[in-house]
């Protein structure tokens, strides 16, 4: 549905966008997954002709856009990062403008309107002002406003920011259903647990696509073992100790209370380790994700 | 269309701020009879103290004008020599006033006593005035004195003030401060219209919506235009209630001038706006902007004042037109061929200003 391949854009001499090259499909979310300052916002702004590249291209349905970027923003509904919401006006005022300046036909809007808000469970809300919202709701003002249009695109950047965890999983449930009616999401986010909710994943890292692929095939096919350890002493030492096994050709960070450990090989050097607890586990998508944004091995 | 449901949003999201309905419906009544009052160059009640160290008759009859006159506050009259430099550090009097007996005089027949004036130059303005009032009024008294002995005078002036005899600065400052009141609030409103959409990243949906460059532009500029008549229209109505000065001119000239001015200044606004990355800056520009137009627009001191080196900053200013424009409106009742050139040269201000604020809005937003 949306492909972009080779995507350049530098500011001054930062390289913000680096060669990214991704496809999102009907009817999945991709995810794009990095850190602050990776890059995400800036592809999703060139993607929308916000922002001019430097190279690369666009394609809408395996056709490419050839600096048309109407053809993008005809079938896409885009929320930025901080919700893109008036604050003076009323959950109802915003509506009505983002309807009105999408051209929705005036006998649909009403209709349209309530029935996106009700939704996103917004309705009993209509007459408040965004600014008096919550994180939670501004996101699903936000989100309403958008589909509007009836886009079959939609570009969401960290859409969770600022949103606490009820509203998050509320926001998941919305996003399901819209993956089920068919549209394309695509979307960036800090928070690897919740790119778990998606089904293809990018990840960027100083504005270069560092790994991509199904979720599940990226999982399954990890290369490295992950060993979880509880140290019996202190955490600091433990992690010291192991890492002075120049020997071993092993990645290890702290997490929380446990020390976790990618390698691939013979995990007999954890033998001498003191530990209550050495517990070999799947690596989730943020266990993999590190491993790949520091560095260890790039695609 | 479009433009209208902008223009409908921007005047819902200025109006729904209770602190942006007194600043923009309260503050300029306040404002102009604040400022009315205040502002003034008429110079009354200066404190003086006299020295009176002459016996004669013509120095008690001067003194006597002196504390008989509005201008003057006569604080002191003594009769012995004072230290003129403590008086004016300590603050009591601006002025004063000296007067010993001639004995140089060569005619013995009119003899008047030496008068001499020390002023505090601190407020050079006032100082000036001061002394000019001085002056006036030893004149006065010497041709009076002449006349009445029976001498012709070789000359006499007599001067005529025509549309504002009294001199009243209210007359002049009023219509003035109506234009002060319609470039205040359609510069800080509209400066903070692009930027506060750049902020709150609404700017790149209105952008994605298709919404043309020249829509969101004019969507922006026509509340702000409309804002600022209001302001105009209540100026106005309180400079001729409160102050009493009629207008002798056309109202619809009045009207025009105020447009062309208003595309002007919301166009350099609008500039700012883009330009800034954040309503603080924004703000700090039109502040800076604002403090500029004004000292160079001719409210306070005369155009003709400025050094030659600067005055284009003035023939650039578009306030410094329609000050002149309104106050001929107002005082001089002149019909429109009178400021013809002014409103010609306001007008092309007003293109300049429009087409480099659209073209760089247009550079912004540039894909």
């Amino acid at each position: 549905m949306l492909a972009v391949k080779n995507l350049f854009k530098a500011f001054d001499s930062i390289r913000a966008v680096d060669g990214v090259s991704f496809s999102a499909q009907r009817g999945k979310i991709t995810i794009i997954a990095g850190a602050d300052g990776a890059g995400k916002s800036t592809i999703f702004k060139i993607i929308l002709g916000l922002i001019k590249k430097d190279r690369g291209e666009i394609f809408i349905d395996d056709s490419p856009i050839n600096g048309n970027f109407s053809r993008v923003t005809d079938i896409t509904g885009y929320m930025p990062e901080r919700f893109s919401l008036y604050t003076d006006l009323t959950v109802e005022e915003n509506m009505d403008f983002f309807a009105d300046i999408q051209r929705v036909e005036t006998g649909r809007k009403k209709e349209l309107k309530n029935r996106l808000l009700e939704r996103t469970g917004m309705l009993p809300f209509r007459k408040r002002r965004a600014g008096a919202l919550s994180g939670g709701m501004k996101q699903k003002l936000a989100l309403s406003a958008i589909l509007l249009s009836s886009p079959e695109v939609l570009i969401l950047d960290e859409p969770t920011t600022g949103v606490d965890p009820l509203s998050r999983i509320e926001f998941f449930k919305i996003m399901d259903d819209l993956k089920k009616e068919g549209k394309t999401i695509v979307m960036a986010t800090p928070y690897l647990d919740e790119a778990e909710k998606g089904d293809f994943i990018v990840f960027i890292r100083k504005g270069k696509n560092i790994k991509q692929g199904g979720i599940r095939e990226i999982k399954d096919n990890f290369p490295e073992k992950m060993f979880r350890i509880l140290p019996a002493g202190n955490i600091f030492e433990t992690l010291k100790e192991l890492n002075s096994k120049k020997e071993v050709r092993a990645h290890f960070y702290i997490r929380g209370r446990y020390i976790k450990c990618l390698f691939s090989g013979d995990s007999g050097f954890l033998a001498g380790i003191k530990a209550k607890e050495i517990r070999e586990e799947k690596p989730s998508l943020e266990d993999i994700y590190l491993y790949y944004e520091r560095g260890v091995r790039d695609d | 269309m479009r433009i209208f449901y902008l223009f409908k949003k921007e005047l819902i999201e200025i109006l729904r701020q209770r602190e942006m309905l007194v600043l923009i419906f309260i503050a300029p009544i306040l404002q102009t009879i604040v400022l009315g009052y205040v502002v003034t160059t008429d110079v009354k009640n200066i404190p003086v103290q006299v020295v009176n160290l002459s016996e004669s008759r013509a120095a008690f009859r001067i003194v006597n004008r002196i504390n008989h006159s509005s201008l003057f506050d006569v604080k002191k009259v003594s009769h012995s020599p004072e230290d003129a430099v403590s008086i004016f550090k300590k603050g009591t009097a601006k002025a004063i006033i000296v007067l010993r007996d001639s004995f140089e005089a060569g005619n013995k027949n009119i003899r008047y006593p030496e008068v001499q004036i020390l002023m505090d130059g601190i407020d050079a303005n006032t100082a000036g005035i001061a002394a000019g009032y001085f002056n006036g009024i030893v004149r006065y008294y010497i041709m009076t004195d002449i006349k009445q002995k029976g001498f012709e005078l070789p000359l006499e002036s007599q001067t005529v003030i025509r549309f504002n005899p009294d001199l009243e600065s209210i007359n002049y400052m009023g219509p003035g401060i109506v234009a002060l009141l319609l470039t205040m609030i359609s510069m800080f409103l509209t400066s903070i219209g692009i930027v506060r959409e750049k902020e709150q990243q609404t700017m790149d949906t209105l952008l994605i919506s298709r919404l043309t460059p020249i829509e969101i532009f004019t969507g922006k500029a026509l509340p702000m235009a409309l804002l600022g008549l209001i302001e105009m229209g209540i100026g106005i109505a309180v400079v001729i209630l409160v102050f009493n000065i009629q207008i002798r001119g056309s109202l619809l000239y009045l009207f025009i001038t105020a447009v062309i001015f208003l595309f002007a200044i919301l166009s350099y606004a609008l500039l700012i706006s883009t330009l800034c990355n954040s309503q603080q800056q924004a703000l700090f520009f039109s502040w800076f902007s604002m403090v500029t137009f004004l000292l160079l627009s001719g409210l306070f001191t005369p155009i003709e004042n400025i050094p030659r080196a600067f005055r284009w900053l003035a023939d650039i200013n578009p306030l410094r037109y329609l000050i002149r424009i309104i106050r001929e409106l107002f005082l001089k009742g002149n019909d429109i061929t009178y400021f013809t050139k002014d409103l010609l040269i306001m007008t092309g201000i007003m293109v300049v200003l429009l087409s480099l604020s659209i073209v760089n809005f247009k550079r912004m937003v540039s894909r």
